[in-house]
């Protein structure tokens, strides 16, 4: 196998023309495109500023007092208590939520009673609610000072057709979680082990507040970055179509006859494809981000987790544009002839990045193009990567790759079943 | 011990192999003879697996090749017709895939690359890309590929087609080595006679997609053996002078090219002064005549009343 794919390797590096195509244009591309539109893009940054409502049902006070008298009647030293005392007086959820998200400088605030925000975002005046259920504060400091009870819930009812939005809200909410637990996790430690931590918690949590702004700035997303991603998600097709070429070549020069004749089964023929296209693709969105970073300055690359994330990402999509790349050899085969990669490469890939988001960002197209943008695996591919660099865990860009593997699968299944088994000379 | 019985190939309407019957025995040289569309490839091809015959057998020792195809791949080297190379990649490079794609690794297949390269004489080109040879560099590479699995039997399409004599010169005789000094099995497929004549023990005559006569050079000519041929030059064409030959009594095929004309004629035919008789009426200028012994060029012409070569 390594043998055909050192082979294709260099059929490939020979090829200048090509190879120019496939590193070079995209970054052109990401220049006219990202600086070209990048006014557009910033305009759309600022229409993020949504409202949310803010539902207090809990009253912070009472639950600190409640929580207060009965650390009182445990047996723990009375150093200790005070410290928990003092920890929890400053405990309070409602603070940390507002200035978390007045951080964020994406929301607004509004506190309203349940019924009033429930009538706003079904208006869409709000984009989110965010509830502070009754109890909420007594929960959070029994369960994480004392590790009773199951611990305190806030609830967020969300706008259902702003997935962008939604999906940057609840990023910002998980942060508040987190937080909430960092400061009483401080507090708790200090109060197991004596007086003088307890003066830091709070240095310590404002800091961990203003740690929220790394994760706020990236979501004003520069167009140069969007673009850089937007061709990656499509440069990324052309590789399979430059694969199915060099098959269509390999036709024509007749050493596909000579490989079978090597009695090679044809299907090892067909996997080497698949696998030199995701080999290339992943090669290139290498030299793609590279050369964006330097050439564009475009990112800030702040951890091998946001770097595991986009090589994760990176290989879905290129195990996808491997099965691409096998399903235009077999058609091409099977066609024998070139019509196919041209139909590809000069019509259905700039279809698949125009419904992907390639060309004009995802949030100024209608909503059918985005609907239909979320089945094509550029269109996946871009929105995994767009989430990913914009801070969003793990779980947001989970049912994007699921996705695109399951086209991959199916694809590789249709390859397979037209490919031709016995070539007719 | 490589045989094919009754092989038949049907394309659409197009039946482009016939029934061919043919047989290799080791170390033996045979050639394919046909002209252009015989149906010769497509019986290559049948043999070396690359094409599933409508009907018949491919048999390797007696067993069904249709059924097991890699029986045969192993022992069998194939030249295509065509250049199948990678004229992106230099002839070494094309020689390193295609001995790993048989198996063949490391020193070994170093080794074997450098024998190869020696036998077709291009050791000190290796390293430039294909596409920048010259068209017998290239034929001579494609059969370089074909010789590295050394296979006992090596099946050469028309190796020669569209090369400078030279080259041309140079593939019969490293063909004649290989099958000479290194015991190689060949079977040659060609339009040219001189180089099955050349080169082969044994020929078959192909037309149509139906073998036409087979046997030794001289029992192809025997066939001949009560004719010969009158080769007859003139410093013009004249059609009509053509004409008249063909229906003088006696002339068995006339075939004409330019100003050359060549009769078929009974041996001891009292032919001559008739011809310098009719040429005389046409007012043609006879330049030279000349009574030949039969080719397999002028077997074919007696068996299907055409040229070789058009
Ligand atoms: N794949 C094919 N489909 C249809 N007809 C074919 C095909 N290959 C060969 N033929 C026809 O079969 C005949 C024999 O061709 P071929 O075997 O290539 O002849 P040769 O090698 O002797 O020149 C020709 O008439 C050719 O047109
Ligand atoms: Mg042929």
């Amino acid at each position: 196998m390594w043998t055909f794919l050192k082979k294709d390797m260099l059929v490939l590096v020979r090829d200048k023309t090509e190879l120019a195509v496939l590193v070079l244009m995209p970054l052109i591309l990401t220049a006219i495109l990202g600086f070209a539109l990048g006014s557009i893009m910033s305009g759309d940054t600022e229409s993020i500023e949504a409202k949310i409502a803010v539902v207090q049902q809990d009253d912070p006070e009472s639950g600190v007092e409640t929580f207060l008298s009965e650390i009182d009647s445990l047996p723990i030293p009375d150093q200790a208590k005070v410290e928990m005392g003092d920890a929890a007086e400053s405990y309070n959820p409602a603070a940390i939520i507002e200035e978390a998200i007045k951080e964020t400088e994406l929301y607004e605030l509004d506190y309203l009673n349940y019924q009033e925000a429930k009538d706003a975002l079904q208006e869409e005046e709000v984009v989110a609610i965010l509830r502070i259920p009754e109890g909420f504060t007594y929960d959070a400091l029994t369960n994480l000072m004392l590790e009773n009870g199951s611990g305190a819930e806030l609830f967020v009812e969300k706008d259902e057709h702003d997935a962008f939005s939604n999906s940057v809200f609840e990023d910002v909410v998980d942060v508040i979680v987190d937080q909430m637990n960092t400061v009483s996790a401080i507090a708790k430690v200090s109060g197991e082990n004596g007086v003088s931590a307890i003066d830091e918690t709070a240095p310590s949590s404002t800091e961990q507040i203003g740690g929220m702004e790394s994760v706020t700035d990236r979501d004003s997303m520069s167009s140069v970055q969007y673009y850089t991603f937007g061709m990656i998600a499509m440069f990324a097709l052309y590789i399979a179509s430059t694969v199915a070429t060099k098959a269509y070549n390999e036709q024509l020069q007749h050493v596909f006859n000579r490989i079978i004749l090597s009695g090679k089964h044809p299907f090892i023929y067909l996997s080497g494809k698949g696998i030199s296209s995701f080999l290339l693709v992943c090669l290139q969105v290498l030299i793609l981000i590279s050369a964006s970073i330097f050439i564009f300055n475009s990112f800030d690359v702040e951890s091998l987790v946001d770097i595991a994330g986009m090589a994760l990402i990176t290989v879905v999509y290129a195990l996808c544009i491997g099965a691409f790349g096998a399903l235009l050899t077999s058609l091409t085969m099977r066609a024998n002839s070139e019509a196919v990669t041209g139909i590809f490469s000069g019509f259905i890939v700039s279809i698949l990045a125009f419904l992907g988001g390639s060309f004009i960002p995802k949030t100024q197209m209608p909503d059918i193009i985005n609907l239909l943008g979320e089945w094509t695996p550029n269109g996946l591919a871009l929105t995994a990567y767009l989430q990913w660099s914009q801070g969003l865990g793990f779980e947001y860009i989970v049912p994007s790759l699921t996705r695109i593997l399951v086209i991959t699968v199916v694809i590789w299944l249709i390859s397979i079943i037209i490919f031709p088994r016995k070539k007719v000379v | 011990m490589l045989e094919t019985v009754d092989l038949k190939k049907v394309f659409k309407q197009n039946v482009a192999a016939d029934d061919v019957n043919l047989y290799l025995d080791r170390g033996e040289s045979v050639g394919l003879l046909g002209p252009n569309g015989a149906g010769k490839s497509t019986t290559i091809s049948m043999i070396s697996t690359l094409l599933k015959p409508t009907s018949g057998e491919v048999k390797w020792h007696g067993d069904s090749v249709i059924k097991n195809p890699s029986l045969i791949r192993d022992v069998l080297g194939v030249v295509p017709q065509e250049i199948a190379l990678y004229e992106e990649l230099t002839a070494l490079e094309n020689l390193r895939f295609f001995g790993k794609i048989y198996g063949i690794k490391g020193k070994q297949l170093e080794t074997k690359i450098t024998e190869v390269l020696e036998i077709v004489g291009l050791t000190d080109r290796q390293k430039e890309l294909v596409k920048h040879y010259s068209g017998g560099m290239k034929r001579r590479i494609n059969i370089a590929v074909a010789l590295l699995h050394e296979p006992e039997i090596i099946i050469m399409d028309e190796p020669t087609v569209g090369i400078d004599p030279q080259s041309r010169n140079y593939i019969l005789e490293m063909v004649r080595q290989l099958n000479k000094e290194k015991g190689m099995t060949v079977l040659y497929t060609s339009h040219y006679m001189e180089e099955v004549e050349r080169l082969c023990d044994r020929i078959y005559i192909m037309d149509h997609g139906k073998v036409i006569a087979t046997g030794t050079k001289e029992e192809l000519t025997s066939i001949l053996s009560s004719e010969e041929t009158i080769l007859i030059e003139l410093d013009q064409s004249y059609p009509q002078l053509v004409e008249k030959i063909k229906q003088t009594d006696g002339v068995l095929q006339v075939v004409e090219h330019e100003q050359e004309i060549k009769l078929i004629v009974p041996k001891g035919n009292r032919l001559l002064g008739k011809i310098f008789q009719l040429a005389e009426q046409e007012q043609a200028q006879i330049t030279s005549i000349n009574v030949q012994i039969p080719t397999l060029e002028d077997v074919f012409l007696h068996l299907t009343g055409r040229k070789l070569r058009d």
